[in-house]
């Protein structure tokens, strides 16, 4: 399949050299017996086409009049203009718009990585190196804050801290008399707070991954020689665990970028904007031009820190083919600090996910949120057979069908997309390690990641555009399912090929070399030999993007049309009517769905997380 | 490999990606600009009247609408629905009413328009400014009256049409304040006595509270100046170009509780467990929480010069709807009483004269056209205009 697609585009390959017809004939008979190249190709070009072209839609609107804008540009539709660079950067507002979100941006993203760094870096240390009590149990419970919705974390923090700043019910505590300052209640302190604690399962995954490879025998050896237990920690266990360390600061410093929901719920009572939200504000007033260049500077961002985290590894690679021979893993036995330890991750754990999900669950059972009488409870949000006083879903969450329904499309469009995610992934893995080095490699590997670093709602926009129209073989797909699936694995994407790209590292050619000698084709090579060894990353690069997916709002809410509820927008619609209850169940549905489907999925395959996203 | 090979690898590496990413660029991306229009003068371009069909015959619409089998309305009230359900009973036409944003609305049926792949089939839309400044001269949607009924409809209600007026109030507590309401002229909610007190939904996030504000200078600036001098004895000294701008500064000064939504509004005032003092600005739809949460509330009759403001529902039908009769019935539909009393569940006048005023305003209100402000039809355009403007008055005053 992929060959006979590959043909005509071998014509425009991203070399500017001409080179001579004999040269293409010889390397297109290599090509077809070692397709590598060629599935790189057309990955790349496609893969260009559903990022890059996007990104440049929605960029290009930066520098151009966009309609209805004739009157304050004083150019017509379409013409060049400096306008919105000007709005954005130098005018009056622009400290509004640009200055104190990228201020603020910055403080949250550092505050949110280091407490992600702290929370994950302590839980990682705790469950690989030492025998804490309840470690098995531990190492499941501590992933489960990636899977609650990042805006449940913020939902269930003013459930508990909301004071009377912001309108609506005030929060429990004040309704229990304790008073909550500003500062505890909106802005970075929240934000900083809610984010970290969804965050740092990244972390844990990682670091814990890393630090499961390290070989101890490298410490006790520096010991032996009478190196004391900082020169221990400071010259050679950090420098080991950097490359772990700089790529998870590197995936949650990029989510932090575009991330929207939680800073707009914590923000908005205090003006607290973060690029993402000014983002979101140009968005919601139809303000293509303002979009485009706030998002630019987003992905400029975004890609600085990448940037940085190559260079970063570049240094550090050395380092890291140490491990893998004779590798011994010593276990701290803690004693009676083993319970002390666990406790400790305990309270993470409850903080994380147990305070969240309890208050969310104790809030969908009562009419008025923080008082605890008896005539206050009720089931009647999940159960009753009529709730009369909202015209968009009159009865309760249980009954009917549209919560099956929306779980239905959640699962089908996102697993869809999922699997696409997984097996593109590994394709993406198996050309960036067999052609390693070459510029098709290079180029997959960062065109893949760069979805991570742009906004959703960027991307949503962006989509929008190119597919709202036919554009020569690609015919307008907006309104159709097949775009949400394909937007949904694009974005998605950078999680699969991280997996992929990670798990084919440690495959070496011989197995396929030995199947190629009996004479197995490309596509059998990969059907019996490659898939089956890889399977736990493929199925970690289906999952990631699955739970990742599933959670996923500000895409699908630009892209469904009437008649494609989500699990996701069926809660937004329901906070607009005012069912907060209802929309909370939702939350916790979905939580739920994000949870089975991982743990059948580890159990079915017996595979971990953990082992597909390290590298 | 040395480092200056890889360095240069790097540089051609770059190169290549620049021109793939420019090929791109050029060959499958254009601006979402340049796709808009055909070539019309943007905003500056006349809207097109509304369409009256001369040939009209219920009898034959229906039938043809009943082939059509379905119909998708957008609405910013989730009442559509039972809108939907009223016409799907009447005439078998499998009807979706979806609550939407107007935000959203926009861009969807833009978008939906540029790709000629239309899904909403009509809407009742209640941002008349994008409305005439975007929507009508981009001819994503057209205005079409019904004839039978155009006669019901004032001149000035038609261009765009004009489906309900529905309206906007400022409401207290009268478990707090059982004595009636405390403010009684709209610039004390610019004093210190009220500051921190005064909630309102984000009005960056909600447009016709941004139209409110630009109608209160351009329309109201008399009165305003009027009630000024009631309230302090002396005229009012601006540097604003209107009153309206300036009280708008002087609220915006006044540290306001700003939310996402006005149900919050609503709860901040009225909520069964709420003691403070407060004043709020809530549609008249949030009365339905009187009976369904037990909320305290009523509108703030007092209050002069007005007590809140009418704001127009417009309908109109996608250019390039796949129903256009079934959409068209759909009109004619929610201009009769029948099809529209149910968004009219707590107050709203209706665009045609023959629907009778409803009933079911809530307590404090009772006249319409004296306690209310209303919006100058003949003002839309400028009120697209000067959006931004005010938004950033706004922005610049609220920090």
């Amino acid at each position: 399949m992929a060959i006979t697609d590959a043909r005509p585009s071998t014509a425009p390959p991203p070399d500017p050299l001409p080179r001579r017809t004999r040269r293409w004939r010889y390397r297109l008979s290599v090509a077809l017996h070692e397709p590598t190249l060629l599935i790189g190709i057309v990955l790349t070009v496609i893969l260009l086409y559903l990022v890059i072209a996007p990104l440049v839609a929605v960029l290009s609107d930066a520098a151009r009049v966009q309609f209805g804008d004739q009157p304050k540009t004083g150019q017509q539709a379409g013409e060049l203009t400096s306008y919105y660079l000007w709005r954005v950067f130098r005018s009056q507002v622009s400290s509004i718009v640009f200055w104190h979100p990228l201020l603020n941006t910055l403080i949250v993203a550092v505050g949110v990585t280091a407490l992600a760094l702290l929370l994950g870096g302590l839980s990682a240390f705790l469950l690989t190196r030492t025998d804490i009590a309840g470690r098995k149990w531990l190492s499941t419970a501590l992933v489960v804050p990636y899977m609650l919705p990042s805006w449940t974390f913020a939902l269930a923090w003013l459930a508990l801290f909301k004071n009377e700043r912001s309108g609506g019910q005030v929060g429990i505590l004040e309704a229990r008399g304790i008073s909550t300052p500003n500062w505890l209640a909106y802005g970075a302190v929240p934000i900083i707070i809610c984010l970290g604690m969804h965050y740092f399962p990244f972390v844990l995954l990682l670091f814990g991954n890393a630090l499961r490879r390290l070989d101890s025998q490298l410490e006790d050896s520096a010991r032996i020689l009478g190196a004391r237990r900082s020169t221990v920690l400071g010259r050679i266990t950090l420098p080991l665990m950097l490359p772990s360390l700089s790529s998870s600061t590197l995936l949650v410093f990029g989510r932090i970028l575009g991330t929207f929901g939680t800073p707009y719920i914590l923000g908005l009572p205090v003006d607290f904007n973060l690029l993402s939200t000014s983002l979101f504000a140009s968005v919601r007033n139809h303000e293509p031009g303002i979009t485009a260049v706030i998002a630019t500077v987003i992905v400029v961002i975004g890609v600085a820190v990448v940037v940085a985290d190559a260079r970063l590894l570049r240094e550090q690679r050395r380092f890291v083919t140490v491990g893998g021979k004779g590798a011994m893993n010593r276990i701290i036995e803690l004693g009676r600090w083993r319970w002390v330890a666990g406790g400790v991750a305990l309270s993470i754990f409850v903080f994380s996910v147990a305070v969240p999900v309890l208050t969310l669950a104790l809030s969908t059972v009562t009419t008025t949120p923080g008082v605890f009488s008896a005539d206050n409870f009720t089931l009647k949000y999940w159960l009753a057979k009529s709730l009369p006083d909202a015209p968009g879903f009159p009865h309760g969450l249980l009954r009917g069908t549209e919560l099956l329904d929306a779980a239905w499309n959640s699962l089908r469009i996102v697993g869809l997309a999922a699997l696409i995610c997984g097996l593109v992934g590994l394709l993406i893995g198996y050309v960036v390690v067999r052609s390693d080095g070459s510029r098709v490699a290079t180029t997959l590997r960062q065109v893949s990641f760069l979805p991570y670093l742009v906004p959703g709602i960027a991307f949503a926009a962006a989509f929008l555009s190119l597919f709202a129209v036919r554009r020569g073989p690609v015919p307008a797909l907006y309104g159709s399912i097949t775009l949400l699936v394909i937007v949904l694995a694009v974005t998605h994407l950078p999680y699969a090929s991280r997996s992929g790209i990670s798990a084919m590292t440690q495959l070496g050619r011989e197995p396929e070399e030995a199947a190629q000698i009996t004479g197995a084709g490309w596509l059998t090579r990969v059907r019996t030999v490659v898939i089956p060894i890889q399977r736990g990353s493929l199925v970690t690069g289906i999952v990631l993007p699955f739970i990742s997916g599933i959670k996923e709002l500000s895409i699908v809410i630009m892209l469904t049309t009437t008649g494609t509820q989500l699990l996701t927008t069926l809660s937004i619609n329901l906070i607009d009517f005012a069912y907060d209850q209802m929309a909370n169940a939702v939350v916790l549905v979905i939580a739920l769905v994000a949870f089975l489907a991982t743990y059948l999925t580890q159990r079915l395959t017996r595979t971990s997380l953990a082992s597909g996203l390290g590298g | 490999m040395t480092s200056r090979t890889r360095t240069s690898h790097r540089h051609r590496y770059l190169l290549a990606m620049g021109v793939v990413a420019a090929l791109a660029a050029v060959g499958c991306a254009p601006s979402t600009a340049t796709n808009s229009t055909d070539g019309t003068d943007a905003a500056d371009a006349a809207v097109a009247g509304p369409v009256i069909d001369s040939d009209f015959d219920l009898a034959a619409l229906t039938a043809a609408a009943k082939k059509e089998g379905a119909v998708t309305v957008y609405d910013s009230t989730g009442d559509i629905k039972k809108v939907a359900d009223a016409f799907q009973t009447k005439y078998g036409i499998k009807t979706t009413g979806v609550k939407s944003d107007v935000g959203d609305t926009l861009e969807k049926m833009t978008r939906e328009a540029q790709a000629k792949n239309v899904t909403i089939d009509l809407t009742l839309y209640e941002n008349g400014p994008t409305l005439v400044g975007q929507l009508l001269p981009q001819k994503t949607v057209y205005t079409w009256i019904p004839a039978d009924l155009a006669d019901q409809i004032d001149e000035a209600n038609r261009n765009p049409l004009m489906v309900l007026s529905k309206a906007n109030v400022w409401i207290y507590n009268p478990k707090v304040f059982p004595n009636g309401c405390p403010v009684d002229n709209l610039w004390d909610l610019t004093s210190a006595e009220w500051r921190g007190k005064v909630a309102l939904q984000d009005p960056l996030g909600k447009p016709n509270i941004i139209e409110w504000f630009n109608q209160l200078g351009s329309t109201y600036d008399a009165e305003l100046r009027t009630a000024y001098k009631a309230n302090s004895g002396k005229d009012l000294a601006t540097s604003e170009a209107s009153a309206g701008k300036e009280w708008v500064k002087q609220l915006a000064k006044n540290d306001p509780i700003l939310t996402a939504a006005d149900d919050d509004v609503s709860a901040a005032v009225a909520a069964p467990n709420q003691t403070e003092p407060r004043i709020g600005l809530v549609s008249i739809a949030k009365f339905r929480d009187v009976a369904g949460k037990g909320y305290k509330m009523k509108v703030c009759d007092s209050l002069k010069p007005y007590v809140g403001y009418q704001y127009p529902k417009f309908g109109a039908i996608a250019t390039g709807t796949k129903h256009p009769n079934a959409a068209k019935l759909f009109m004619h539909f929610v201009l009769t009483a029948e099809g529209i009393t149910p968004e009219m569940g707590s107050g709203g006048i209706s665009g045609s004269k023959a629907v009778p005023p409803s009933s079911n305003n809530p307590p404090g209100l009772t006249d319409w056209s004296r306690q209310l402000m209303k919006f100058d039809p003949a003002k839309l355009l400028s009120d697209f205009r000067d959006a931004q403007t005010m938004q950033d008055h706004w922005r610049l005053n609220h920090r």
